[in-house]
């Protein structure tokens, strides 16, 4: 059908002049790198005329600082630049992109613009005020922005220059490096021509793509940013596709009619590795799922730690991502996955032993079959969700624990764990989660919203740890309270998911573990 | 007539208006949509100031007072999701629903009237066979198995036409027959069956034995005659389509008003619920309105 | 003919009616090969979900990863297996439990509410008249998946309350129809004469009314088996299906969607399965009509 989507154009375009010292820093593929380009000048003029990418649905919004929600920061992230940015070379920590992060003192930091080149779609250039009118509109919450409780410790934003300022916060806020990196300047004097509503509409970024259309419940295109500050942009146009079925998705794929489908189920990898259009690109996320052992509610079984480490040792979570998963999950050994930067390397894996587990159950005198917990679970919202709660429920039958899963539509799944009212054990997925406090203190802090677990101990640590500025430090109490966690048997520990791309054989991509799907360094192959 | 279209255009408002009373109720007791909306990091309080905020916290019937203070005066609400009016979103997705319904429409019409006439004027021939096998098939398939065999093999196997998505000509091929396969079949069965029941009647015999050719009796006689039965057919069937487009849009992702609707209702965002309502119990009201009248067109016996 | 013709000399002509009807359908069933085909189809199928549980082993549902997606007619597996490596036939057998539940017993139960409401309806007029008319203009005016998943969403997964949606949704038609029946019915001599001489309303009803609208009733009853059926499947299809690990035909097409490109059995065989049932319950139904009452057009 629609083959011609895909021909590599020979136009040639002209390189911009700088490449920028953070981007060389950052190790991000740079097209006008040297040697390289020099000698296969041609290779580097090749272009891909158009990528398509298929999302489940529509952004929510253009407008950016507003909603989080990871289609609609998708979509708004090849339009707009992030202020810092995860780096791959760097552990996943997070590093600079628009800006550089400094540390003043414990309540004062300083970012600096990595370049004095860098303009919006609109023409008009960047500046540190484009910085703070992003804040001052998140910050408003006339404005409903998901941000405002993210952001809320930024107490006061001082413009120094125009390449630089400074954000005071109220309390310590080590987090600051990765709330940073949500954040997208927006173009101070559009706004001011045109208002926050006709912006919305029309965004006008720094980002490598230029937006053209957004045809509501279609597709969204936006055009190359030849002037891209970073690098080279070697993607004419990209598309977004709006296809809520999966089915879909992949049929469209092996027909060549897109270029990039997340989540190909395990089971249909064979099938895109045979077509002649496309391959498979998987990566452990950094997205982990576990069952909650509850244990912050007085009329949970799982008060018994007995029973959480029972759970733990009669789980056979190796066989299940070997017979379900098809080895395309990662297991975890604790609370936080092996891809997480402050992860505690030294916790390995429960083994499955389900004598151990018998003989627990027995100590916190149970029959075989006597106990019987309810699980409830997500359907269809993690990979092999549905699969993996019948595996688990079918594995602890055999050590004498019949669970009876309950399968909930999303909203009401969500609104049982908040409310309290689950069974004793809840399925559910994290992430992405590339830092200790953005699940420790979310999940293992009793009383915040989606915690099934409390531990008095723990939750002094992490009250600690949340305001400690000093990263080795407050390493230290995040590796304790991995352990203790670990050994508490807070969770039935599972594992990382992956995140399965097809994609298209003519286009250079790779994926990330941080689900930053971004074509801005997007390449045709070779 | 004109006292006619008063009454249909009051009792269209009274059904407007109790079932968004019906549908306001139900979606409520589901739930509010704040969890699914609310980043997963949200504390306990940032969440009950959201939903002190916008107002779910209030007693249901403060809400619904509100809601209807509004809607008489046009105002359905913001999505929660997507914070723009509830009824553009809607509007948006009216035409795809009815481009959809209408070319499904077109074809069960140029296929299953035919059809039906041959296996009628045939009866008992390799036609009419043909004709009662498509008609009870067609009721037994289940819209979302069919689009995604027709999927499987023309887009899949024979690469012919594209999965899903709405833009050329090509793309509303799979769609709408799988749309149509439903009411071709009942309008296939429903031509058959009211013209074996004309053509038995005395005054065709009579037109018959005066000697007419066959072919005038089946167009000046015959057709007319069932022409009354497909109009109230068609009123109906406008209200089938847009039900059968709710799942067929899923399958395909066709833009439209169905696939908008479940979604809104799997996340909850009661504004735009609403405002599909009010817009499908116009579709209806209107449907019935035009079958009225041409009904009253094709049998002048009936007066508005 | 129609039955209301044929009835019209009275009540105690009922036994002959009777007598009249089974004799009628038994001679038109030995000549429609379709429909003695269908039938016998459903009375297999009605006694395969009666018997599944005996005849299905228990473990049916517990995963195999050993054998997960294996083909049909492979190590003696007639319809494969799934992504657990669960026998796909042994669930087809338990899934015609589920599918024939949710027909028969969501026609029964939304007949035996929608039946009386539209003869009262039809019988009395005035207000109820008035409010059950309003009910189907609105019932009608939002289209019935859609009122289904809203009541779904509602009262959440699960066979039963499936049953309870698709009754909700669908006990209107029954009483729509059941009105206008009685409409033409109550203006009968023998129901006026009933009326004088002093029969109580609900022996008006029962032993009057009913038997003169029943036949209407049974044909739109077995065509409407078909559509909840299929309205299951399409539930289960959008997402609002039956708690796994039930085996339901429709939820094990809409888990089958995952594998359509490495499994196409896993939706295709349990899709035939409904498609064919529902087949057969529409012959069945044409056969019911063209027989007892050829005006009936649904």
């Amino acid at each position: 059908m629609t083959q011609s989507k895909m021909n590599l154009s020979r136009r040639s375009f002209t390189k911009t002049a700088a490449v920028p010292l953070g981007a060389m820093a950052l190790g991000m593929p740079v097209a006008g790198s040297l040697g390289y380009g020099v000698l296969n000048a041609s290779a580097q003029e090749e272009m891909l005329e158009q990528v398509v990418i298929a999302l489940g649905s529509d952004p929510l919004t253009l407008m950016p600082n507003a909603i989080v929600d990871w289609t609609t920061g998708i979509q708004i992230a090849h339009m707009y630049d992030r202020t810092l940015l995860r780096d791959p070379e760097q552990n996943y920590e997070v590093g600079p992109w628009l800006c550089e992060l400094t540390n003043i003192d414990d309540l004062t930091w300083e970012l600096t613009l990595v370049s004095p080149d860098i303009t919006f779609h609109s023409g008009n250039p960047l500046t540190a005020t484009d910085f703070q009118t992003a804040i001052d509109w998140a910050l408003d919450p006339a404005n409903e922005s998901h941000y405002l409780e993210r952001w809320e410790q930024f107490s006061e934003i001082t413009i120094v220059d125009d390449m630089t300022f400074r954000i005071g916060t109220t309390d310590p806020f080590p987090l600051i490096a990765e709330r940073l990196a949500e954040l997208h300047p927006v173009d101070t004097v559009l706004i001011d021509e045109i208002g926050w509503e006709a912006y919305a509409e029309a965004p006008s970024g720094t980002g490598p793509f230029r937006f053209v259309e957004w045809t509501r419940g279609q597709n969204l295109l936006a055009e190359r940013n030849e002037n891209y500050w970073h690098n080279d942009v070697n993607v004419e146009e990209v598309e977004f596709r709006f296809m809520p079925e999966f089915s879909s998705r992949m049929a469209a794929l092996l027909a060549d009619e897109l270029d990039i489908v997340k989540d190909i189920p395990v089971d249909s990898i064979s099938n895109v590795e045979e077509s002649d259009n496309a391959r498979i690109a998987a990566i452990p996320s950094s997205r982990v799922n576990y069952v909650a052992l509850v244990n912050n509610r007085e009329d949970s079984v799982f008060n018994d730690i007995r029973l959480r480490q029972a759970v733990n040792y009669g789980v056979d979570v190796d066989g299940i991502i070997a017979g379900i998963f098809q080895g395309q999950a990662t297991r975890m050994a604790g609370s936080l996955s092996a891809l997480n930067p402050e992860v505690n390397t030294e916790i390995e894996p429960y083994p499955y032993d389900p004598e151990r587990a018998r003989e627990l159950i027995a100590e916190a005198g149970y029959e075989p079959g006597e106990l019987t917990v309810t699980m409830d679970a997500p359907q269809g919202r993690y990979p092999m969700d549905t699969d993996a709660a019948l595996a688990i429920s079918a594995s602890l039958g055999e050590v004498g624990i019949n669970v009876e899963i309950l399968y909930n539509e999303w909203g009401t799944h969500l609104e049982k764990i908040v409310g309290r009212n689950t069974g004793d054990m809840f399925y559910l997925g994290w992430g992405p989660a590339l830092d200790a406090y953005g699940t420790l203190a979310f999940l293992f802090v009793g009383d915040s919203t989606y915690s099934g677990y409390t531990n008095p101990e723990v939750e002094e640590l992490i009250a600690e740890a949340t305001v400690l500025v000093d990263a080795e430090a407050r390493q230290e109490i995040w590796d304790q309270v991995q352990q203790m966690v670990y050994e508490d048997a807070g969770w039935l520990f599972l594992w990382q998911q992956h995140d399965i791309y097809g994609v298209s054989n003519e286009v250079a991509w790779e994926p990330r573990p941080d689900e930053f799907m971004w074509m801005g360094s997007a390449e045709p192959s070779v | 007539m004109r006292g006619y279209l008063l009454g249909r255009l009051v009792s269209g408002i009274i059904v407007i208006f109790l079932a968004l009373t019906a549908v306001f109720f139900m979606v409520r007791a589901s739930g509010d949509p704040v969890l699914l909306f609310a980043p997963l990091d949200t504390s306990l309080e940032g969440i009950e100031a959201i939903r002190e905020r916008m107002g779910f916290n209030d007693p249901l019937v403060v809400q619904y007072a509100r809601f209807i203070g509004d809607a008489v005066q046009g105002d359905f609400g913001d999505s929660t999701r997507e914070r723009r009016p509830a009824m553009e979103i809607v509007l948006e997705r009216l035409p795809a629903t009815l481009q959809l319904g209408g070319v499904a429409l077109l074809i069960s019409l140029t296929v299953g009237i035919p059809l039906g006439i041959l296996s009628a004027t045939r009866h008992g021939s390799g036609w009419d066979k043909l004709a009662r096998v498509i008609s009870v098939a067609g009721q037994a398939v289940p819209g979302f198995w069919l689009g995604l065999l027709l999927i499987l093999f023309f887009s899949v196997r024979l690469n012919w036409l594209p999965t899903s998505g709405r833009g050329g000509f090509d793309h509303i091929i799979l769609p709408s027959v799988t749309l149509a396969a439903l009411s071709t079949a009942r309008y296939a069965r429903l031509t058959r069956s009211t013209m074996l029941d004309v053509l038995g009647q005395d005054y065709i015999r009579t037109a018959k034995a005066k000697g007419l050719g066959d072919r005038i009796i089946l167009w000046r006689h015959a057709l007319k005659n069932a022409s009354v039965s497909l109009i109230t057919l068609t009123g109906l069937e406008i209200g089938r389509l847009i039900e059968g487009a709710v799942v067929v849009e899923q399958v395909f992702a066709w833009p439209g008003m169905g696939r908008v609707t479940v979604q809104a209702l799997l996340n909850r965002d009661f504004a735009v619920v609403m405002a599909a309502v009010v817009l499908f119990a116009a579709m209806y009201t209107i449907a019935n309105l035009l079958a009225d009248i041409a009904y009253g067109w094709a049998n002048p016996q009936v007066r508005l | 003919m129609s039955t209301a013709t044929l009835s019209s000399a009275g009540g105690n002509r009922e036994f002959t009616r009777q007598v009249n009807r089974q004799n009628r359908l038994l001679r038109s069933l030995r000549k429609d090969w379709w429909a003695m085909g269908s039938l016998a189809f459903l009375v297999i199928v009605t006694l395969v979900a009666i018997f599944s549980t005996w005849i299905v082993p228990d473990s049916i549902n517990d995963p195999n990863f050993g054998a997960r997606l294996v083909p049909p007619l492979t190590d003696g597996y007639i319809a494969g297996t799934d992504q657990l490596g669960r026998d796909v036939w042994g669930r087809m057998l338990l899934g015609a439990r589920v599918s024939l539940t949710v027909g028969f017993v969501t026609v029964i139960c939304a007949a035996l509410i929608g039946v009386p409401i539209g003869m009262l309806a039809g019988y009395f007029g005035g207000w109820l008249d008035v409010i059950l008319m309003r009910l189907v203009d609105v019932q009608l005016s939002f289209p019935f998946i859609l009122l289904a998943l809203t009541i779904n969403a509602i009262l959440g997964l699960g066979l039963r309350n499936i049953i309870i949606t698709l009754v909700i949704a669908g006990w209107i038609e029954y009483a729509r129809v059941a009105r206008g029946e009685t409409l033409v019915v109550r203006e009968k001599e023998f129901v006026q004469a009933a009326h004088l001489t002093g029969c109580g309303s609900p022996r008006i009803f029962v032993r009057h009314i009913l038997p003169n609208i029943i036949t209407p009733l049974i044909v739109i009853g077995t065509l409407q088996v078909a559509r909840f059926i299929i309205a299951e499947a399409s539930i289960s299809f959008l997402g609002f299906g039956v708690q796994p690990p039930t085996a339901a035909w429709g939820s094990m097409v809409s888990e089958g969607l995952d594998y359509i490109f490495s499994a196409w059995w896993l939706i295709t065989l349990p899709g035939l399965a409904l498609a064919f049932v529902a087949l057969a319950v529409n012959i069945t139904g044409d056969w019911l009509r063209d027989t007892l009452d050829p005006r009936i057009n649904t």
